[in-house]
């Protein structure tokens, strides 16, 4: 897998001629914690995850030249397709071009970050995208040991529970090949029925066990 | 039997729903679900035509109903699988799945490869279409056993078959699988209506509650005119 990661010799607050929504506005981020990975999974052509105090972005690159300077609704942010990281390129950052196995460690720290912080930021939906997305590719891809470690990890206080749903229901198939799975279920079901009782938990997970 | 499920409003619809419409020549059904700031029908149009478009511009042109109860935690992640399969349509650049009459109890979005896995089928009705999405997520949607073959199914099934005949003709379908679809009428049906039924009911929907559910939701498409 070709991963590209940016980092910034010095502080940033401006990122090539993209627009990149703040949490309350248009405007160029502010990157505190600047951050940028693309990288190429699956069928997609890839995402671009940021990291900052303000933003963060999954979207698709490669192309989108035509668009690369234009503001860019929050709500589209997931839906945008074939992003060009080239607006990225700025003189500000440093870029290097690594090879990195599949479903690395820094792969599915970058993922973790990205569910967490749009859990966080109350964007669910998008959380769910990212997660269905990422871990059907891993399993495309035949990645299970991955896809085990992602349900070991996973900080189940940092996120909802209709997003434990998702990696339930997205791993659902997999369940003889992930030996992690029924542990992450019962931790799951053991929590949901504390916090909403035993037969809201069994109405929830029902058939996902 | 609950109509208080009904509505008629994509505004409506928090996450998902079963959309339920008269076209004109038929009875259709299919999910309606929230795609972030759009409602949108997915939908087993017919043969290799699977449509996903805003509500709007689809089953607006009908007379549509919609229905959806469920656990809310559920119903978002249903959305999210309408929005994979959507997605995996455009990645793949395929008009849509095949048509087929019988019901493949094993059939589901799969995640190992990224399509339809069908181990015992040839296609999709708009029926059978909305049955696999529930079960690619996971939820008990309906149950066959003790489903009969009705007179009624058999005549709408060799209605169906007659009309993938029209598409043959116009290069729209291969003879084979024309042929497969034909072998298969006197297979178990579940009704447009019926699907939709199955959301007024305790899931998973069983006959006869689901015939019953079903005449009531004509009854409550035919009120809309």
């Amino acid at each position: 897998m070709n991963m590209l990661e940016l980092r910034t010799q010095k502080g940033l607050s401006r990122v090539g001629n993209l627009s990149i929504p703040t949490g309350e506005r248009f405007g160029w981020v502010s990157i505190s914690k600047p951050r940028a990975t693309a990288f190429q999974s699956g069928s997609l052509v890839g995402y671009v995850v940021m990291f900052t105090d303000s933003a963060s972005v999954a979207g698709d690159w490669g192309q989108l030249e035509d668009e690369a300077s234009r503001s860019v609704d929050p709500e589209e942010f997931t839906r945008i397709r074939r992003w060009d990281v080239t607006p990225f390129l700025h003189s500000d950052l440093q870029s290097d071009t690594c090879d990195e196995e599949e479903g690395s460690t820094g792969e599915i720290s970058a993922f973790l970050d990205t569910v967490y912080d749009l859990s966080a930021r109350g964007k669910e939906d998008y959380a769910i995208d990212v997660i269905f997305e990422f871990m059907n590719n891993l399993l495309v891809e035949g990645q299970f040991e991955a896809c085990d470690r992602i349900l070991s990890e996973v900080a189940i206080a940092r996120i909802p529970p209709v997003l434990m749903v998702s990696f339930l229901t997205i791993t659902a198939a997999a369940k003889p090949k992930l030996k992690n799975r029924h542990r992450f279920f019962s931790i799951i079901r053991r929590l949901v029925a504390r916090q909403r009782g035993e037969k809201a938990a069994q109405r929830l997970l029902d058939g996902l066990e | 039997m609950d109509l208080s499920r009904i509505k008629t409003s994509e505004r409506d619809v928090p996450f998902v729903a079963v959309g339920i419409c008269d076209t004109g020549q038929n009875i259709h059904t299919g999910v309606v679900y929230r795609d972030h700031e759009t409602v949108r029908f997915l939908e087993q149009g017919f043969h290799e035509l699977t449509r996903n478009e805003p509500v709007q511009n689809s089953i607006h042109q009908h007379s549509g109903r919609f229905l959806f109860d469920l656990e809310e935690d559920r119903a978002r992640n249903i959305a999210g699988m309408c929005r994979l399969i959507a997605k995996w349509l455009v990645d793949k650049r395929v008009s849509g799945f095949a048509y087929a009459l019988r019901f493949d109890e094993d059939a589901r979005f799969d995640p190992f490869t990224g399509e339809l896995a069908m181990a015992n089928g040839v296609g999709l009705s708009c029926s059978t279409f909305v049955i696999v999405v529930f079960r690619s997520s996971r939820v008990r949607f309906i149950d066959f056993e003790d489903w009969p073959v009705r007179a009624g199914d058999v005549i709408a099934q060799e209605r169906l078959v007659k009309l993938l005949e029209n598409w043959r003709d116009q290069g729209r379908a291969s003879p084979e699988h024309v042929e497969k679809v034909r072998s298969e009428i006197g297979c178990v049906r579940a009704r447009p209506e019926e699907v939709a039924g199955i959301c007024m009911l305790d899931l998973p929907g069983k006959y006869p509650a689901a015939e019953r559910a079903g005449e009531a939701i004509l009854a409550a498409v035919n009120d809309l005119g």
